[in-house]
């Protein structure tokens, strides 16, 4: 009993500091993207509240905090407030299983604890894309639930999308899978160690780059971020699904936007880029000697890889334009998923020939 | 006699009452019986000798001490001769019935839409005569003749269909349209799939993020497919044809920026020079010079508007920034040159206001050495891009034929491969002296109005740099003391100036009776400016022709069977800028 | 040719361009934008802002209320009463002088159009106000506005140039000959 509470009582606190930081992530992010976006574009973004603007997400989040609820005429108040949570939870929930540190132990009142991960399950990747999928649900019930044509157009643009992409996702990864042997990030990551070389990435004789190229792209259309932002697309469907939403219902739509973008970066980064592995064996701060501090360097070298996922969203923003509708179901159809499909052929083949 | 009046005379001798050129200004003009308007009209189109096939305006005047009330006039051109005809027929008031020409140039569907609204002339045969301007159910008379107040019709508070500002909101909680007001936007029976059970219309505008100002389209969706998409205007109209029937000439020009206020320039050139045309004269070359630079400049200007504003709509948020980041130069030049920036009022009848300093010229020297490399620049961006070139190639396809009978002029004119441009058709200021090409598309879709785009402003820095190297020294403004306010430093010093510069201010000059339709290619296409003179020194009457209003009446043609993502790209295609569309 | 259009298809060739310019621009990061209430644009001489009514140096008001102004407005912005100075009967001058500065378009037609030079517009474009009867401006105000906004002031007409002297019928105030 005792030990039960002890375990729990852990894992709230590795929770709440996990949130803790993906809430902090966000907020950086948020501003994170105006800036960049504002330096490649010759401007400066949010330069008002605070030095620099560094404050302005702390102004955003309190105008959306106190900002007036609105609930459109003829909505479905029950869909209409449970849409936005579900979208939430669901995106903070993949964060359970993502590792951010060495697969290390400590132990405390003689009890094991691992503390870099919430909970090590032998399926997390599989978890991770179930309740990604469960966040469709959000976006597809907040624009049905409206009462508006564009929510409605943006949710079943949503759902489509989400659909066809969540597949190729799915498939990207089944390479990486295979070579792993295990649905295990912690494993998968683990199997990565040593130099740069054995990414999945690159990991010879059969390197993963087309499925990291069909994971990266899908990521960016299920997140559906620029240019493949059509459920949202505001030039064409105002706000697509959140058009009617506002106040902090709005911010919970945008926080698992962002939440959804940290957490794809974090799977990519796990299975294509060797997690926490630094590109050399071992880690420097071991080699001289710290090896009790060894982890913070793993934890950089993942927050590195994750941050470096989350530039390219960004910069692929400022570059690209938006897809149309239509090409962006041809493309994930026609083009994605065959090349998933021949990868997850000849990455299969190649592994039983080359067991490693 | 122009051979064209002749054909026209031996064919119809009955119905057409009289043909008249205009020597001073080389107008072309045929009075004909209303009720063999059709007739005519099909003849001018089908007959390859005269083949008009481009409309380019269908107004009216009012006169209302005449028996027959209302003149129909009929602006046509011909692209193959190069030649401009003006038909007038006159109907009554008790019975003001003119058969609709719609059949012959689909462009004037919404032409005579407007004339219907602003005049009372009903059109018979036309498929949708609705009012396209005013409220729909406005009931208050006819704007545009004389008989109704240039001040209005009263106030806000005056007009039961506007909601008042005092009025307590009414609530409903019945969204619901009345099925007789959505029948208008319907397609005909059998448009969409044969799978659909139930349309769905959209409401697009005038409140959305990428309608370029208050512009409502409703568009009537299968899935995502647009069956039908009717645009409805009106939504910006300030009554500028009657507000300037109670100006003096000179007092129309800063109006006329308003018009398209992104391109203020090209609108003032056009008005200018149309009131030179009326009045016959002549500008100094200096003059000449100046207008074509800063009118370029001004093109340069709005293509580069619509270029940041076209990838913004499609989703290339960054190229907006960068274009108004050269933008912004060239309004500097224009702020240090007349003092504002946006709403220029520039031009003067006559010349213009300020001299091209050589300080301007070699800053605009400057602007155009790295111009081209900021124009590569958008391009490394967008040009070859696999995502722009397929959200633009084979998108709203319009062909020449077609093209050219809804009446559409500039780029999406050109865009289509008709290699029409006033700028070459009718040389005016200084465009006959220096070289340039007109740029021309071949597929008529929106790859290639982007394309001419570019090509244009290319073209433009190459008219703008010839220009300031062959600019000579002289006046600014034409010598003509009865039409251009002396210098003011001579006002206070000599009788004479003073006398002049307040009857000028006070009165106004009296340009000859007659009328004159003169087109300039602003950046959208043919900006034309139609006035009646009765010989006092305000307009009797001025048409503006222009160019967003008249391309909109290709919308529904253009956007039938492409996604609701598209139609975001044919707003953005069009260039289209609601002021002018509207005015 | 064919392969290479192949290749750079499967490499994102036109895209990895694209994102090389914006590369490029965050990499040079050069800010056009001012930081406007901070920051303010240089505005030429020329600038069309804020209309302002002009003093000569000692101080009288330039206008003679000859409503010429009102009569070259395009859109009636301007509403003059005028009347004749006391004392002297054969000048005139604004008595009172209105400018409903909310349908003002800016053209300045009527600084062209004023024979002595008695309006002016300034730089100032800082004119948003909450009610929009404030924008209703009278003589003072635009009195104030000019005396802000052009501080050197220029001589009277009638010592600027022999011939305006002519004009200005107040035989009292000429100035002695030779002058």
């Amino acid at each position: 009993m005792a030990e039960l509470a002890l375990r729990m009582a852990f894992s709230l606190a590795q929770i709440t500091v996990v949130m803790g930081v993906i809430m902090l992530t966000i907020m950086v992010l948020t501003l994170a993207e105006r800036k960049v976006l504002g330096w490649m574009q010759d401007r400066m973004g949010p330069m008002e509240v605070g030095p620099y603007g560094i404050l302005q997400p702390v102004a955003d989040g309190l105008k959306l905090f106190f900002k007036e609820d609105i609930v459109p005429a003829g909505a479905n108040r029950f869909l209409f407030s449970l849409a936005p949570i579900l979208a939430l939870v669901a995106a903070l929930i993949g964060f359970a299983v993502v590792p951010f540190g060495p697969d290390t132990t400590i132990e405390l009142f003689g009890i094991q604890f691992k503390p870099f991960i919430i909970s090590d399950i032998n399926i997390g990747i599989l978890y991770i894309l179930a309740f990604t999928s469960i966040g469709a649900y959000g976006v597809i019930l907040g624009g049905w639930a409206s009462n508006s044509k564009y929510s409605l157009l943006g949710g079943l643009r949503s759902a489509a999308q989400v659909i066809s992409y969540e597949l190729n996702v799915g498939l990207a990864i089944v390479g990486v899978l295979l070579l792993a042997g295990s649905l295990s990030l912690v494993k998968i990551t683990q199997a990565q160690a040593g130099w740069f070389w054995n990414w999945y990435v690159f990991a010879p004789p059969f390197p993963q780059l087309l499925a990291f190229v069909v994971y990266v792209i899908s990521a960016v259309a299920e997140t559906n971020r620029v240019p493949f932002d059509l459920p949202e697309a505001e030039s064409e469907l105002v706000a697509g699904f959140f058009t009617e939403y506002s106040g902090m219902r709005f911010a919970f739509f945008f926080i698992a936007e962002y939440a959804n973008m940290i957490l794809v970066s974090c799977i990519a980064a796990a299975l294509f880029l060797g997690g926490w592995n630094a590109p050399y064996p071992g880690t420097a701060l071991a080699r001289m000697g710290f090896v009790q501090f060894a982890w913070v360097e793993n934890v950089v070298w993942f927050a590195a890889k994750v941050y470096f996922f989350l530039f390219l969203f960004f910069w692929l923003r400022a570059t690209l334009p938006r897809l149309r509708y239509d090409q962006l179901m041809r493309f994930g159809w026609k083009v994605m998923l065959p090349i998933a499909l021949g990868n997850i052929l000849v990455t299969a083949i190649a592994a039983y020939l080359f067991p490693r | 006699m122009h051979p064209v009046l002749d054909i026209l005379k031996d064919k119809f001798p009955d119905a057409v009452l009289s043909v008249h050129q205009d020597k001073d200004r080389g107008d072309l003009s045929a009075r004909v019986k209303a009720a063999h308007m059709l007739e005519i009209a099909r003849f001018l189109h089908d007959d390859p000798r005269l083949a008009f096939d481009h409309i380019t305006d269908v107004c009216s005047a009012d006169y209302p001490d005449d028996p027959e009330r209302f003149e129909v006039i009929y602006h046509v051109l011909s692209l193959p001769h190069g030649v401009r005809l003006r038909i007038k027929a006159r109907v009554t008031e008790e019975h003001p019935v003119i058969a609709s020409v719609v059949s012959v140039w689909k462009g004037a569907e919404f032409m005579e839409r407007e004339t219907y609204d602003l005049m009372g002339i009903k059109f018979s045969g036309h498929p949708d005569l609705r009012r396209i301007l005013m409220p729909e159910n406005y009931d208050e008379g006819y704007p545009l003749r004389k008989d109704f107040p240039a001040e209005g019709r009263g106030w806000r508070s005056s007009f039961p269909f506007l909601p008042k500002m005092d009025e307590t909101a009414a609530v409903s909680n019945d969204n619901e349209v009345p099925e007789a007001e959505k029948q208008v936007f319907r397609a005909e029976v059998g448009a969409g799939s044969t799978r659909r059970t139930e349309e769905l219309l959209l409401n697009m505008g005038p409140q959305h993020p990428s309608t370029h100002g208050v512009l409502r389209v409703v568009l009537e969706l299968d899935g995502e497919r647009v069956v039908k998409a009717t645009p409805d205007l009106g939504y910006l109209h300030r009554g500028v044809e009657k507000l300037s029937e109670g100006l003096a000439y000179m007092q129309i020009i800063p109006h006329t920026d308003r018009l398209d206020y992104v391109c203020s320039m090209t609108n003032n050139y056009a008005y200018v020079r149309a009131v030179e045309k009326l009045l016959t004269l002549a500008v100094p070359e200096r003059a000449e010079y100046i207008r074509t630079v800063v009118a370029e400049m001004q093109r340069i200007i709005g293509h580069l508007f619509w270029l940041g504003t076209q990838a913004l709509d499609i989703g290339a948020m960054t190229v907006f920034f960068w274009t108004f980041r050269e933008r912004e130069v060239l309004l500097d030049m224009f702020e240090k040159l007349c003092g504002a920036r946006l709403t220029l009022n520039y031009f003067r009848i006559g010349g213009v206001d300020s001299d091209f300093t050589p300080d301007l010229a070699r800053r605009m020297n400057e602007f155009l050495d790295t111009f081209q490399a900021h124009i590569n620049e958008y391009d490394s961006l967008i040009a070859n891009n696999r995502i722009w070139i397929g959200r633009t190639k084979n998108v709203a396809v319009i062909s020449a034929e077609d093209a050219i009978n809804f009446g559409l002029t500039g780029p999406p004119l050109r865009g289509s491969g008709v290699k029409y441009d006033v700028r070459k058709m009718e040389p005016y200021g200084a465009y006959d002296k220096v070289e340039w090409e007109v740029p021309v598309g071949k597929n008529g879709d929106t790859y290639d109005r982007y394309w001419i785009r570019m090509e244009e402003m290319r073209q433009s820095a190459r008219i703008i740099r010839q220009c300031l190297a062959q600019m000579p020294q002289g006046p600014i403004i034409a010598d003509a003391p009865q039409i251009i306010p002396p210098p003011k430093a001579n006002v206070m010093r000599d009788m004479e100036s003073l006398i002049h510069h307040f009857i000028i201010f006070t009165q106004g000059f009296k340009p000859p009776k007659g009328e004159t339709y003169c087109a300039t290619e602003a950046p959208k296409g043919e900006l034309g400016f139609f006035i009646i003179s009765d010989g006092s020194p305000r307009p009797y009457r001025m048409k503006i022709r222009a160019p967003s209003f008249i391309h909109m009446g290709a919308f529904d043609h253009m956007a039938r069977g492409y996604l609701i993502s598209d139609i975001i790209t044919i707003f953005g295609t069009y260039d289209i800028v609601m002021g002018e569309c509207d005015r | 040719m064919k392969f290479k259009a192949w290749l750079k298809t499967i490499t994102f060739y036109e895209i990895l361009v694209g994102m090389a310019a914006t590369m490029r621009h965050l990499l040079r990061y050069k800010p056009i934008t001012l930081q406007y209430p901070h920051e303010k644009r240089t505005l030429p001489d020329s600038y069309r802002g804020m209309l302002a009514l002009l003093r000569y140096d000692d101080g009288t008001e330039k206008c003679v209320g000859c409503d010429l102004c009102e009569a070259a407005c395009p859109s009636r912005v301007i509403r003059v009463v005028s009347s004749e100075v006391p004392g002297e009967p054969t000048k005139r001058y604004a008595s009172e002088y209105y400018m409903d500065m909310t349908r003002c378009l800016f053209c300045g037609m009527c600084v062209e159009a004023c024979p002595v030079d008695a309006l002016g517009m300034t730089r100032e474009y800082e004119w948003a106000v909450y009610d929009k009867r404030n924008l209703l401006l009278n003589k003072q105000q635009l009195l104030a506005i000019g005396d802000r906004s052009y501080p050197v002031r220029e001589k009277r007409l009638e010592f600027q140039h022999p011939n305006v002297a002519f004009f200005n019928v107040a035989f009292k105030n000429l100035p002695a000959k030779g002058t």
